[in-house]
């Protein structure tokens, strides 16, 4: 009886409800997609000719047993950011444009992708940043985006 | 079902010179007025309101074109002011003849027997209609001698045969069909009335249009005939080898080789694509913007009319173009046509450099005509065009499906080349045109969702601008329309308010005379409305209109004319 007259006195409510974990249950499945997909950047300094570079690399493991579609609205696949402390240093898509045509890459169970950039110590308006110890995090562009933590590094300087 | 029988003579009458507004209130004429009867002045016909509503421009993609077996070939009556009647002095009509129609199913036998009851005869039955050319006697005034004939109840009409300016349309040619196999596969050509705007152009290899973007596969049998000098900005080389595809796919678009019995058909059979790479070899999707900026530099050097971009400036560098920014202007102030695509963030910004005021920006539509929800949108849009599913040209001398704001961005690009191709000049001359030739999709004119709407290539070609268009209200008999209201053109969007309508039950016409010859006829755009608006004074509102264009390859004297 009480149900009854909850349902019918409160039917607003009730769907409102219902759209709510509805929208629980959407949000949710989202996330969900890439559950099996593990992402890492890593930071690693090389020498070369007497200057100082870092490779950066995001690598995106499938550990799931089903294959992991990636889809991108554009060709922008990958970004990586340095901070130092709170602020933005550099953006690797800071200087380039993307084609604007949906691309989608398939990471099969077991696959590790990998995306890789270098970094010369400059930030995005070009100038030599100071030695010190700087952040660095990756990501994924797809939808949802998928961020890595960001890992401590020591840049040396130029 | 309604069913309407329109007929169309061979003889096109006008009978008085252009005026705002015709023929007595609410008393739709059922024959033609007499020649030489004049119409009302102006001012002297009452008017009691307006009409206000909204025409869309329809390409024939998913509709029923107008086709030689349902075009509404009348004349409108006193329409044209440019052009003059017959000859000052000689009659208005040809005075030894008379056309008539009979009811259906009436034998010969017994038509022969009607015409020489009058004391005439059959001169000619007009090829594919049911008209017949009758000769009378001499000395008998055809206006009489055709009343006579309309006593007779077998007699549908008869009229004299009015002379006309007009016997033949001289620009309706045979849709020009090219002989690609995949052009099933390119839905956009249809959407954007592209073979209808090949009867007008198929380009010129005069006309220059950089795809500044990954390279393109220069030597691609399908393309290598259209393909001009390019450079890669990236690399530093006159090769421009596309690594990753997109760059050979936007090049289709514009201009791949058509009618040459291979693959796909680009909007322009004949262009001079100018491949300018801003990408490195790793085939990957993004671009350097130094080499962007360079590339841009080097199109406006080099005689490009119009430049395609199909890219996105990410979103961190926005607000940090100017030297980006100085390459567009330089480049508008030689005249370039610049082309981007909206983005595919499926959100309400449009992206730069697209959303800079010098450059039309295009987002994609589906082939449902719906706005994909990976197509950014916004009031940045200036037009939509065909980008989900596009079949193009592919490295490897293949081709294949792509989807994206990308492949919607060099549709309207290639369609600004056909203009350029035409002699229309200027960037926001060929802008205004792109806009108000648009199929409105979405609501009614401009919105965030589709701009001005879809490109319609026919229309843009055959400069029917909807501002252009003549709105009225008016009433037909089986031979003319005769306008009872002010003929007004509609502001940019579709949007009209007809003036000086008289009370009474009336059709609702958008016409635009492409071929400007006084009649509606092969290569015009046609709408009316359904059925009559009745209207009793005051403002009406909220009349909706479509215009579609009348396409074929007859003459206009030969149609039967019918419409379900």
């Amino acid at each position: 009886m009480f149900f009854a007259r909850v349902f019918d006195s409160n039917k607003i409510v009730l769907f409102a409800i219902l759209i709510l974990v509805a929208c629980v249950f959407v949000t949710g499945c989202s996330a969900n997609a890439f559950r099996n997909l593990k992402v890492q950047v890593g930071a690693s300094p090389i020498r070369v000719d007497g200057r100082n570079f870092q490779v950066f690399t995001v690598a995106a493991l499938n550990t799931g047993e089903e294959s992991i579609r990636l889809q991108f609205s554009s060709g922008m696949q990958f970004d990586f950011v340095v901070m130092s402390d709170d602020a933005e240093v550099w953006r690797w898509s800071y200087d380039k444009a993307f084609i604007t045509m949906l691309t989608e890459r398939d990471i099969d169970p077991d696959e590790l992708v990998v995306y890789s950039v270098v970094w010369d110590g400059r930030d995005s308006e070009g100038r030599h940043v100071p030695p010190g110890e700087y952040r660095v995090f990756g990501e994924i562009v797809t939808k949802p985006k998928v961020t890595t933590d960001a890992v401590t590094f020591h840049w040396s300087g130029n | 079902m309604q069913t309407l029988v329109l007929l169309m003579t061979l003889s096109i009458f006008l009978t008085g010179c252009f005026s705002s507004s015709f023929g007595p209130p609410g008393v739709p004429p059922v024959t033609p007025d007499p020649p030489g009867t004049p119409n009302p002045p102006p001012g002297q016909v009452p008017s009691s309101g307006k009409i206000l509503g909204h025409v869309v421009m329809e390409t024939l993609y998913k509709s029923r074109p107008l086709s030689a077996s349902s075009v509404p070939g009348v004349v409108v009556k006193g329409a044209t002011l440019a052009k003059p009647l017959a000859d000052e002095g000689g009659p208005d009509y040809v005075d030894s003849e008379i056309l008539a129609r009979f009811q259906e199913n009436t034998p010969q036998e017994e038509i022969h027997r009607i015409v020489e009851s009058q004391g005439c005869h059959v001169k000619q039955v007009i090829d594919r209609t049911d008209i017949y050319v009758i000769g009378i006697p001499e000395r008998e005034d055809p206006v009489y001698v055709a009343e006579d004939f309309e006593k007779n109840p077998q007699v549908k009409y008869a009229q004299p045969n009015w002379v006309g300016r007009v016997t033949e349309i001289s620009d309706a040619t045979l849709t020009l069909i090219p002989s690609d196999p995949d052009l099933s596969k390119q839905w956009a050509i249809e959407a954007m009335g592209v073979p209808y705007a090949w009867d007008k152009t198929t380009g010129s290899s005069g006309v220059k249009v950089a795809v500044i973007d990954t390279g393109v596969q220069v030597n691609h049998p399908d393309l290598a005939a259209n393909i001009g000098p390019g450079y890669d900005f990236f690399n530093n080389t006159t090769y421009v080898t596309d690594y990753n595809g997109h760059g050979t796919h936007v090049a289709g678009i514009i201009g791949a080789i058509a009618n040459n019995g291979r693959g796909i058909a680009g909007i322009n059979w004949n262009v001079q694509i100018m491949p300018l790479k801003a990408a490195d070899n790793s085939g990957q999707g993004y671009l350097d913007l130094p080499a962007i900026i360079q590339a841009l530099y080097w199109a406006a050097d080099n005689g490009a009319d119009v430049v395609n971009m199909s890219f996105k400036i990410s979103d961190s560098a926005i607000g940090a173009n100017n030297a980006m920014d100085d390459a567009i202007d330089y480049a508008y102030s030689k005249g370039v046509t610049m082309v981007a695509a909206a983005g595919n963030d499926g959100n309400g910004r449009v992206v730069y450099p697209a959303s800079h005021p010098k450059v039309i920006a295009v987002n994609a539509v589906s082939s449902d005509l719906s706005r994909p929800s990976w197509s950014n949108y916004g009031d940045g849009v200036d037009v939509t065009a065909p980008g989900d599913l596009v079949w193009s040209t592919w490295p490897g001398s293949t081709y294949a499906y792509a989807s994206g704001t990308s492949m919607a961005a060099p549709q309207a690009a290639g369609v600004a080349a056909l203009l350029i191709a035409q002699g229309i000049r200027g960037q926001e001359n060929i802008r205004r045109i792109l806009q108000e030739t648009a199929m409105d999709l979405g609501a009614p004119g401009k919105d965030w969702t589709f701009g001005w709407g879809m490109v319609n290539a026919h229309a843009a070609v055959s400069g029917a601008l909807i501002t252009n268009m003549k709105v009225f209200a008016g009433d037909e008999d089986e031979i003319s329309i005769t306008p009872y209201s002010d003929m007004v053109n509609p502001k940019a969007g579709g949007f009209f308010e007809i003036t000086g309508v008289p009370k009474g039950s009336w059709y609702i016409y958008g016409w635009i005379d492409v071929n400007n010859n006084g009649a509606v006829d092969f290569g015009d755009y046609f709408g009316r409305t359904s059925g009559k608006v009745v209207f009793n004074g005051g403002t009406l509102t909220d009349i909706k209109l479509l215009a579609r264009p009348i396409v074929g390859s007859d003459t206009v004297y030969s149609l039967k004319l019918g419409e379900d």
